[in-house]
């Protein structure tokens, strides 16, 4: 079985409430960092949606004290990466570089998430190619699935626009709206920044001291939007699309993080889509050769997530490989799994984990993701240790609780998604 | 007794930037094995990962060529198991590890690699090796597996990107197998046999035929023990002389301009790729060099086509460079996603760019954002195990270990002159072929 290393970082929370994780990982001469910033998509309504995209695009773009090409340069003379991305529950800077180039590096960072200019003609440009992405997935029968399943998924919730889908609204956004959104949400205590690689913490502790210590922290506290979920629509979300494949999707509300089904609901991921030897794979793929790809999600989420199976087939086939995927997600609930088959799949899950621990890029985003999530560092042994406490009958059991009633979401051309009925 | 070939180290890396990386890691060195396979293997403690990568040249340039798309279906029929092992069952067995299992065809080679732990080494490398020399491609197996490969196919002619790119591959390469899709088309798939396989894997899949590459905490002497004990030289009869693909001429040298205009219903953006003929494996250090060129071109915000195509003039969504590597002849693309009516104009932005590249020196400051940034790449993807299993085995399968690492001294020593030197070699005008897709509002039906 593979052994999972434990992490080993060192965490500190500076006066002004930001927090400092560093690990330490001597194999190569590079240093990784993220520095989360909590919010993200969560801070958007229904009239700012695509807002937090929009933030993390203009960003880069210019700060006081540099514009946007000097920033660039700057990054690319030190051979350095930089960018910003929005998520659903936060934004995150992603920082590499050489261990000599570290700190360069880092006050720049510190100038991208402190003083951002936001100038026009950047937020426009910007606007210009968020729109042109919302257009382009639409060539995609897969992201028009998702989006469609989001759609169906979260109809009073901004994780229904976690992916921008909505031109008109982006279009509305101003360079205030913007820089509201920064002074709202972007301070000290809301901030987490997370190093990996050959570093001492003691001099890194200093450098974060230096270039972020002075940040003042404002009162009060910002609070996230209120979202009461709605109920999901239960009517299957089709869209025509000229394409020799029909693309069938199925997805459940899931369990949030910090809720006691979420490491049940993983395992079941793990077991039912997950890999080549997954049920799915073994009865649609091996068996019947339905699919190329027959794969699913669960991704990890501060409010409720999605538990999601997909497939694309051949329109002759489509309707049979929508009725064995929904027979076997119901399996999950009508009878438990043997101990043999749950403890594959907490293996197979553990495996990955450990996997996906091997990076310096992915040693700093795990500890600062755990530390933004309200979860700490503690979390990665406790993670390990609940997926190998979890038994049969409680995925059964959380089976029953999530996966009883998916919302279809099917992309294909018209004769064949009347024939799926 | 095995042959030891010369090793290398990652030392061998200059400028600071490379050279003490993986400190706790041992020299890679390639063995030549009595059975005739080539074993590569490097000894890494600082991580619980061991990974193998069993390198085979049996890639598409190895089919004969009245079987497209055997190479790729083969691949995937090497997981249906042996006369001992059953269909899955590797799968089922890594995966309930916690490993991960996969493989890849290209134009010259089929790769296939394991992910486990250092521990589980010596139970999983003989099914493995089974898996590649027992190979059973069972009948009951194999139209099930058809329909999984034309579904395959299926979903990568349903990505307008992939379609662009193999109208560009088969306007620059023509009738040499890297013209032709890896995985055949729809109708060569359907022509294809479990017999002409079997006699295809016979002729390729043995251990002479063979680079494995090992790296993980796992030691040499350990290493050799286990590769001679489970691949062992099979004496299967004589070959099949009539299935040797036609010889491939030298058709690289010279091709001819060529325009692919692609419409496609429901697309949103149009696509411009332009592409030149590049080195080929022997003139590795000019391969590397084009990677300067792609860089200076469109790598990061300061790249010349991003600042004046995407930032000053505003005329493209995105813009991307770069060269592929092949043993035979690699290829250097220039790709834009852009509104459709800018296509001509942003066509010859980027024909001046070059012509100023063949006639003017770049600036040193030009060239060292360029050299940090790709070195620095360099360490980034040289972290992991399994990053290293595939520069080693890409390399080593084509005798070139030796190259593996010396990437960043070769980045390191080129000049501004090296990079005008390659654009007028590499990037003449009469020698780029073009492929484009434009939107077809008018038409109807399925992409094929």
């Amino acid at each position: 079985m593979m052994p999972v290393r434990a992490m080993t970082s060192q965490r500190w929370i500076l006066a002004n409430g930001l927090t400092v994780i560093v690990t330490e990982n001597p194999v190569a001469n590079i240093i990784a960092a993220r520095l989360f910033v909590r919010g993200g998509s969560l801070t958007e309504t229904q009239t700012t949606a695509g807002l937090a995209h929009l933030l993390a695009a203009t960003l880069t773009q210019g700060s006081a004290a540099h514009l946007p090409w000097v920033m660039a340069d700057q990054i690319e003379r030190a051979g350095a990466g930089l960018s910003v991305q929005a998520a659903p529950d936060y934004w995150v800077l992603s920082l590499k570089t050489v261990a000599s180039e570290f700190e360069t590096i880092l006050a720049l960072a510190a100038q991208v998430l402190r003083s951002p200019t936001f100038l026009e003609n950047q937020v426009v440009r910007s606007q210009q190619l968020l729109i042109q992405d919302i257009q382009t997935r639409q060539e995609q029968p897969f992201m028009v699935a998702m989006q469609n399943l989001r759609q169906a998924l979260y109809p009073n919730h901004p994780y229904a626009h976690a992916t921008p889908n909505n031109a008109a609204c982006l279009e509305q956004i101003t360079t205030a709206d913007l820089q509201q959104a920064h002074d709202t949400y972007f301070r000290p205590d809301q901030v987490v920044i997370s190093i990996a690689g050959r570093v001492n913490p003691t001099t890194i502790l200093d450098w974060v001291e230096q270039y972020f210590g002075d940040w003042s922290r404002p009162s009060p506290q910002p609070t996230l939007p209120n979202f009461a979920l709605a109920p999901a629509s239960n009517s299957p979300q089709t869209t025509l699309l000229s394409s020799n494949q029909v693309t069938l999707m199925l997805g459940h509300l899931a369990a949030a993080v910090h809720e006691p089904d979420y490491v049940p609901l993983k395992i079941l991921h793990t077991y039912l889509s997950n890999g080549f030897s997954s049920r799915l794979s073994t009865e649609l793929r091996e068996k019947r050769g339905l699919a190329y790809e027959i794969s699913g999600f669960y991704p990890t989420r501060l409010d409720p997530s999605h538990w999601v199976v997909h497939l694309a087939t051949a329109p002759h086939q489509a309707k049979l490989a929508l009725s064995l995927l929904e027979a076997e997600i119901a399996q999950l609930w009508q009878q438990p799994l043997s101990t043999e088959v749950s403890d594959r799949a907490k293996r197979k899950l553990l495996g990955q984990y450990a996997l996906g621990k091997q990076t310096n890029v992915q040693l700093a985003h795990l500890a600062g993701w755990y530390e933004c999530l309200g979860l700490g560092l503690a979390y990665d042994a406790a993670f390990q240790a609940q997926v190998m406490a979890t038994t049969p009958t409680e995925l059964y059991q959380t089976a029953q609780r999530w996966l009883q009633c998916p919302i279809r979401s099917l992309v294909g051309t018209e004769s064949a998604l009347a024939s799926l009925g | 007794m095995p042959k030891v070939m010369p090793s290398w180290t990652t030392q061998d890396c200059p400028q600071g930037s490379s050279q003490d990386f993986n400190q706790d890691s041992n020299l890679v060195q390639a063995v030549q094995l009595d059975s005739g396979l080539t074993l590569i293997h490097q000894q890494v403690t600082a991580t619980p990962v061991t990974v193998v990568d069993v390198w085979v040249h049996a890639g598409v340039c190895a089919e004969p060529h009245s079987w497209p798309g055997s190479a790729h279906f083969l691949e995937h029929m090497i997981f249906k198991g042996t006369p001992t092992l059953a269909p899955g069952m590797f799968d089922w067995m890594i995966e309930g590890q916690g490993g991960v299992t996969n493989a890849v065809t290209s134009h010259d080679h089929a790769h296939y690699f394991m992910i486990t732990a250092a521990t589980d080494l010596a139970q999983t490398l003989p099914y493995l090796a089974d898996l590649l020399l027992n190979a059973a491609i069972p009948i009951t197996e194999f139209e099930a597996e058809r329909q999984v490969i034309l579904a395959e196919i299926a979903q990568m002619q349903a990505n307008p990107d992939w379609q662009v790119y193999h109208a560009l591959l088969r306007g620059i390469y023509g009738a040499h197998p890297y013209g032709r899709p890896v995985l055949g088309s729809p109708e060569q798939v359907q022509q294809r046999s479990a017999s002409e396989l079997r006699l295809f894997h016979q002729m390729y899949y043995q251990p002479n035929n063979m680079t494995l590459v090992v790296v993980g905490d796992v030691s040499r002497d350990r290493a050799i023990d286990l590769a001679s004990k489970h691949f062992q030289a099979l004496h299967r009869g004589s070959c099949f002389p009539s299935l040797r693909p036609r010889p491939i001429k030298t058709p690289l040298a010279e091709s001819a301009r060529s325009h692919c205009m692609l419409r496609l219903p429901g697309i949103e953006q149009a696509r411009l790729m332009m592409a030149w003929l590049g080195p080929s494996l022997d003139e590795l250090e000019d391969g590397y060099g084009l990677d300067v060129l792609a860089t200076l071109l469109t790598g990061g915000r300061r790249a010349r086509l991003v600042q004046e195509l995407c930032d000053q003039r505003q005329w493209i969504y995105s813009i991307d460079s770069s060269f592929t590597a092949q043993h035979q002849g690699g290829i250097f693309t220039i790709s834009a996603w852009l509104p459709a009516p800018n296509m001509a104009a942003v066509k010859g932005v980027i024909n001046e760019t070059i012509a100023e590249l063949q006639s003017t020196l770049i600036q040193e400051e030009d060239l060292q954002r360029c050299q940090r940034l790709l070195c620095h790449d360099f360490i980034f993807s040289t972290e992991t195990p399994s990053q290293l299993a595939g520069i080693y085995g890409y390399y080593g399968v084509c005798n070139q270990l030796h190259r593996a690492l010396t990437y960043a001294t070769v980045i390191q020593k080129m000049t501004p002159a090296d990079v005008q030197r390659l654009a007028q070699q590499y990037l003449t005008p009469r020698r780029c072929t073009l492929a484009t897709l434009e939107p077809d509002e008018a038409a109807s039906g399925l992409w094929v």
